[in-house]
């Protein structure tokens, strides 16, 4: 064993002790003399625990000032001993964390009806990843989804990413020779209209309705004689979207009055145990509080509700301001409306009061827009 | 009363006496290297030690290191080694030879 541990002695007769350390077998190392009184020198481990024993019965100062190498090494491990059982504990903990699927990924649209279906396949944090199978799993937001393109699952780490398209509508296709009508998709006022084949039912000027024939699909052979054909054509129409928005001009605000009462519970899933009872009031605001107590995975947390006492006070907004923020929320909800291929020509916005302190305001788009579509696209709402 | 005189062991003409009593370990052996270390066997104990100066009990008397820097590199029951610069090795005299029994 190399001599590792670094003792220091001090003494009249430093001789003497030397001499009885060798007595009693021990070897010694890189013996100097720092003092008259004072000698360093190195020895094993175990030679030490026979020097410090020899020291204590005959009452002499030696004791051990370093360590290096292996002996060193040795000691802090024994000094540390909770770091490798932290060390340990903390890779097995890692390494369960790692092998479970923490995270899920849906998106916006279908997000409930996949959140369901992987409940139902037992997929939900904490699963191992192990049984996730992303092929199935497709498959089975796929057969779930309805009208979807595709579904995509996909595993980053421990999240699952669900990914989807959905498909695209049909567009209007029409059999040239099977003969057809082209109606009015919405109200309003025809602006030009051209019918390539077939009839023109109305002219320009014409107020039409919803569902009224405006490119009757025949054509005349003779003076007694037609035939049906599949209308084709274009009817511009001056059409109004609208959006609307209210709010009330008056509101209550509720001031707290400064009396506070606090109340908390420790909670285990639907269970709970009162530790302090609180006053209610009968108008207040609530902040509640949860602080977990068992970590992550243990559902146990002290729920506190703050009950703050407040005093309701109507109060009255300003009306300009009022008016503006209708205005931007009726507009963007008539906009909305607005189909992308539309040209817009107007807009504007009235304003009404009802009930007193209610305003209304409506918002009106004028767009031109082609509304001739066949009878069948008017039936499943195509336009 | 008869004076008692001691017989001295006839060495001198006698090899195989000698080799017998190095390997008996009575004899101190002193192994220089270089004047940079000192190894020294079948010393009985250590008598003083600094920078300057190292003394060793034999059983053929005091044997003595001189030199600068010295330090006692390995230390054991039967055998020592000094290391520093050693300027000088002092070995038992015939007189402390004869007065410690050799």
């Amino acid at each position: 064993m190399a001599a590792d541990v670094k003792m220091r002695l001090r003494g009249l007769m430093l001789e003497r002790f030397l001499q009885r350390a060798l007595a009693e077998g021990a070897e010694l190392r890189n013996v100097s003399r720092t003092s008259d009184r004072e000698a360093m020198f190195f020895v094993t481990e175990q030679d030490s625990q026979k020097l410090l024993k020899l020291a204590e019965r005959y009452q002499l100062d030696v004791a051990i000032v370093g360590r290096t190498g292996r002996s060193r090494a040795w000691h802090m491990l024994r000094e540390r001993l909770s770091l490798p059982i932290a060390l340990a504990l903390a890779m097995a903990f890692m390494s369960l964390a790692l092998s479970r699927l923490w995270l899920i990924d849906l998106p916006d649209d279908g997000a409930q009806v996949f959140a369901q279906e992987l409940s139902q396949m037992g997929i939900r944090p904490g699963t191992p990843l192990a049984r996730l199978d992303t092929r199935e799993i497709e498959r089975a937001l796929y057969a779930v989804g309805g009208d979807y393109a595709f579904v995509g699952a996909r595993l980053n780490g421990v999240r699952l990413q669900i990914q989807s398209v959905r498909e695209l509508p049909e567009p209007d296709l029409y059999e040239i020779d099977g003969a057809r009508d082209l109606v009015a998709a919405r109200d309003g006022v025809v602006v030009t209209l051209n019918a390539f084949t077939g009839e023109a039912a109305v002219k320009s000027g014409d107020t039409v309705r919803r569902g009224q024939l405006l490119i009757r699909g025949e054509e005349r052979v003779t003076d007694d004689l037609t035939h049906g054909v599949c209308a084709l054509g274009e009817a511009v129409a001056r059409v109004w979207v609208t959006g609307q928005a209210s709010a009330s001009i008056g509101y209550e605000e509720h001031i707290p009055t400064g009396r506070t009462s606090l109340e908390s519970e420790l909670r285990l899933m639907e269970y709970s145990l009162p530790l302090l009872t609180g006053t209610r009031f009968d108008q207040e605001l609530e902040q509640v509080e949860k602080l977990p107590v068992g970590g992550l995975f243990l559902p146990l947390q002290i729920v506190r509700t703050r009950h703050i006492e407040t005093q309701s006070t109507q109060k009255y907004r300003d009306e300009q301001a009022l008016k503006a923020e209708l205005q931007q929320i009726a507009m963007d909800q008539a906009l909305l409306k607005v189909p992308s291929y539309a040209e817009i020509i107007d807009k504007w916005v009235d304003y009404s009061m009802i009930e007193g302190d209610r305003m209304i305001a409506r918002a009106v788009v004028e767009i031109h827009q082609n509304i001739a579509v066949s009878r069948s696209a008017l039936k499943t709402g195509g336009s | 009363m008869p004076q008692r005189t001691r017989i001295k062991p006839m060495r001198q003409g006698f090899p195989a006496l000698e080799w017998l009593e190095q390997a008996s370990g009575s004899q101190p052996r002193v192994m220089l290297a270089g004047g940079r270390r000192a190894m020294i066997e079948n010393h009985t104990g250590i008598i003083e030690f600094d920078e300057q100066r190292v003394r060793l009990m034999t059983k053929q008397g005091v044997l003595t290191l001189h030199g600068q820097g010295l330090m006692l590199a390995e230390v054991r029951p039967d055998a020592l080694t000094v290391r520093g610069i050693i300027t000088a090795v002092e070995l038992p005299s015939a007189q402390e030879e004869d007065e410690h029994g050799g």
